[in-house]
């Protein structure tokens, strides 16, 4: 049988500079280009706009005279995958000739006609003078010597830092060390650093249990034959997505998060074609669904909407060495899976006693790669509200996959459900978090129970206070009464889920801005509601009363 | 076809019917025929192809089809009204016929995606009648039933493969085309011949045959491990000219 595809299929040669270019661009992407554009944690008043209909006037005209006179700039440019004709400009905001960090608007472009305008603009810049008192190669040596031993600073980029009531002249740098890769900011004038963001997105670090083995189904592999060998590397799709296998040693992760290096030696390979290794399997295979759910769901081309390629490492540290590790990296590398912006992957393989490999979860992949969408998009910053709001519409895409994926396939997943990491979490209650009811893990279920915002426990709450989101989107999903307001609501039914995912998901690609907060997303996905359905439309209806139920205004 | 018709020419044409041996009667028939065959089945095919580590069903299906018929044949008196006969018939045609296949998903196991179209399939049946022959006669007309085994020689183009073509997301294919092999086989079947004469004159006349043959055969396609089973022959109705002497 003659099958025509797309993509064509080369030969050997051919194949060999497809891992050559898929190794190559991982180690330019892990740690160059996009970290760029990375998180900032600011803390700081901001005006937030979300404008359309009559409001928009005032600001449509304001944003013109300011991408006049430099306070604005253009960013990205996105097409609207959801709405013909529409387009949406990422505006960053300028000072004197300087980067606000965070500083973003969002206009949203019918042809020549703005639709609306939304994200959050910082009035009151106010800083004695745009000249930095220390010199670049200092604030790259104060990152890095707060980073730890052994790592090193990308070149720094000088911009103001809204704090507070005031605002900081900072150079802002990214820096790679042996555990981490963080952004820090530091004071132009004197040197401190005045705040730092992990890039890694990880998901919450569990309880302890004893478990299992991953689930045992079987599922279809896209590999890549080259002399005699299967690589897992899927070439079916348009992004080419790859799945490394560390294998558990700590030099080896040690040395990539130092250098950025992939090679074809880390790929994942099998000598049949029948993949042994489960977590190679589900992380790889995973992988390509969620980029299906985002295609077909969505009509949106991988993470960056360009197809950027998809790289996923399992076994970063061995589960055999959990015991010898010290916690933290047990909990970020064992017993947690993570992004790494642009388009990179952590699996760990679980202790197997809390959690199982979490490659076999694919709400844990479908949240890792939305991390990638939000940071391709919206950039939230991950900390407090701004970062509560990346966990939540992560879980919510990671709900969104499941059901797109699993309803009506049988199979040893749990789902589809409401449920975060259920199938990979082996001891009680049997998952990480709750959109149905966030109280069972202790999370909150109402604004007015939100903690840790500002400090630095859990990055400001980010994944705690993640539940008040993801409730409102299953009230407004499943209905149900909220257990503080008492608030009730009906809900467009689960059959209707993806109505309300594309709500969500047209909010945080096209409205929402770095420094967004739960107003903000209350607004824009109230927004996309009003766009997608129209404003009188169940979906907007239902969805305001979720708000409501969740105390967020 | 063309070199098939000419063989024809040559092969030379069957009897029908036998006469017995009569005062006025000639010993021996010949008799040409043209017409038509009346089909029941041409052909079902069901066989796998392997795609995506799965099954991948296909069936091609022939539509029933009336298609022209040649016939000739010699016959002899042997007995009274008992004689022996050898007819040939020759049927063939090209035309299209139905291919359906489900192809599996490549990322999803049990998802096929149906596709269908048409592939030109070519059918040729040589058939030769061995028959006793029983004949009533009378002053204009001459009448035979006859019967016997069937030779059936068939050249059946049978579908192989199927090409398609798929792009991202890959949730529907698109047939492409059908790969055929002819398969040729020889079967022995049987057949029952009605014959009607008209005899304008003591060495010629014009009739009408009635026959019904049919035998079954079977192919293996796909690597042998599926067979498809096709039911030959069916009714034929044909005219021609009788020669008697």
């Amino acid at each position: 049988m003659k099958t025509i595809r797309d993509r064509g299929r080369g030969n050997a040669a051919a194949k060999l500079s497809a891992h050559a270019a898929a190794v190559l661009g991982a180690s330019l992407l892990v740690f160059s280009g996009g970290l760029a554009g990375g998180q900032e944690p600011v803390r700081a008043r901001s005006q937030g706009v979300m404008a359309w209909g009559i409001a928009l006037g005032p600001w449509a005209s304001r944003v013109d005279v300011m991408l006049g006179d430099g306070s604005l700039d253009f960013g990205r440019l996105q097409a609207d995958t959801m709405i013909d004709g529409r387009v949406h400009e990422r505006l960053g905001q300028y000072h004197d000739g300087l980067p606000v960090f965070g500083g973003q608007l969002v206009r949203q472009l019918d042809g020549r006609r703005t639709v609306s305008i939304s994200g959050r603009y910082f009035d009151d810049i106010d800083i004695p003078t745009t000249d930095a008192g220390i010199a670049v190669g200092e604030a790259s040596e104060v990152a890095e010597r707060a980073a730890g031993l052994g790592a090193r600073a990308e070149p720094p980029i000088l911009g103001i830092l809204p704090r507070g009531n005031r605002s900081v002249l900072v150079y802002r740098t990214t820096v790679r060390g042996p555990w981490d890769v963080r952004t820090y900011f530091v004071n132009a004038s004197t040197g401190a650093v005045e705040d730092s963001a992990s890039q890694i997105r990880h998901q919450e670090t569990p309880a302890v249990g004893r478990g299992i083995g991953v689930l045992g189904d079987q599922k279809k592999v896209s590999s890549d034959e080259l002399a005699g060998s299967f690589f897992a590397v899927d070439l079916l799709r348009p992004a080419v997505s790859v799945t490394f296998a560390f294998n558990g040693g700590e030099g080896r992760l040690n040395s990539f998060l130092e250098s950025g290096l992939l090679f074809d030696s880390d790929i994942a390979e099998s000598s049949s074609n029948t993949w042994g290794d489960s977590a190679v399997v589900d992380a790889h295979v995973y992988q390509g669904w969620v980029y299906d759910y985002y295609f077909k769901r969505f009509g949106r081309r991988g993470l960056d909407d360009a197809n950027v390629e998809l790289l996923s490492i399992v076994h970063p540290l061995a589960r055999s060495q959990a015991s010898l590790y010290p916690p933290e990296l047990v909990g970020t590398f064992i017993n947690n899976a993570a992004y790494l912006h642009p388009g990179l992957m952590f699996y760990g393989d679980g202790d197997g006693q809390a959690f199982d490999y979490f490659a076999g979860a694919l709400d844990v992949i479908a949240h890792e790669m939305t991390h990638g969408v939000m940071s391709f998009t919206s950039d939230l910053v991950y900390r407090d509200e701004s970062g509560a709001l990346n966990e939540a519409f992560s879980d919510v895409m990671a709900v969104g996959a499941e059901f797109f994926h699993l309803s009506g396939r049988g199979g040893p997943q749990k789902g589809p459900n409401f449920l975060i990491g259920e199938d990979v979490t082996l001891v009680a209650p049997g998952f990480v978090r709750s959109l149905q009811n966030p109280s069972v893990v202790g999370d909150p279920d109402h604004y007015s129970l939100r903690q840790f915002i500002g400090t630095d426990i859990d990055d400001g709450g980010v994944h705690f206070n993640s539940a008040i989101v993801g409730h409102a989107f299953y009230l407004a999903v499943a209905g149900g009464t909220n257990r503080v307001s008492g608030i009730s609501v009906q809900g467009v039914g689960i059959a209707n889920i993806e109505r309300m995912e594309r709500i969500f998901y047209r909010a945080f690609t096209f409205h929402l801005t770095p420094l967004a907060q739960f107003s903000d997303a209350r607004a824009a996905t109230l927004l996309a509601a009003a766009e997608l359905y129209g404003s009188g439309s169940p979906e907007r209806v239902q969805l305001q009363r979720a708000w409501d139920a969740v105390g967020v205004q | 076809m063309r070199r098939s018709i000419f063989a024809l020419g040559v092969l030379v044409l069957v009897a029908v019917p036998v006469s017995a041996q009569t005062a006025w009667g000639p010993r021996n028939r010949v008799s040409f025929n043209v017409g038509a065959q009346f089909e029941t089945e041409r052909l079902l095919q069901s066989f796998s192809l392997d795609e995506y580590l799965e099954p991948a069903p296909v069936t091609a299906r022939l539509p029933k089809k009336t298609l022209a018929s040649f016939d000739g044949g010699v016959a002899t008196n042997l007995y009274g009204p008992i004689g022996a006969g050898l007819a040939v018939s020759y049927t063939s045609n090209r035309d299209d016929g139905a291919v359906r296949a489900g192809f599996p998903h490549p990322f999803y196991f049990e998802q096929l995606r149906d596709v269908s179209g048409a592939v030109g399939v070519q059918h040729t049946e040589l058939v030769t009648h061995l028959n006793l022959v029983y004949l009533v006669t009378s002053q204009s007309l001459d009448f035979s039933l006859s019967a016997g085994p069937s030779v059936f020689k068939i050249d059946q183009d049978l579908v192989v493969d199927v090409d398609y073509v798929e792009e991202y997301p890959y949730d529907v294919a698109t047939f492409s085309s059908a790969t055929t092999e002819r398969a040729k086989q020889t079967k022995v079947g049987y057949n029952v011949t009605a014959d009607v004469t008209w005899k304008a004159s003591r060495h010629w006349g014009l009739g009408l045959l009635a026959r019904f043959s049919r035998a079954k055969v079977a192919y293996s396609t796909a690597g042998g491990g599926d067979v498809s089973e096709m039911e030959v022959g069916g009714f034929q109705a044909a005219g021609g000219i009788r020669l008697m002497y």
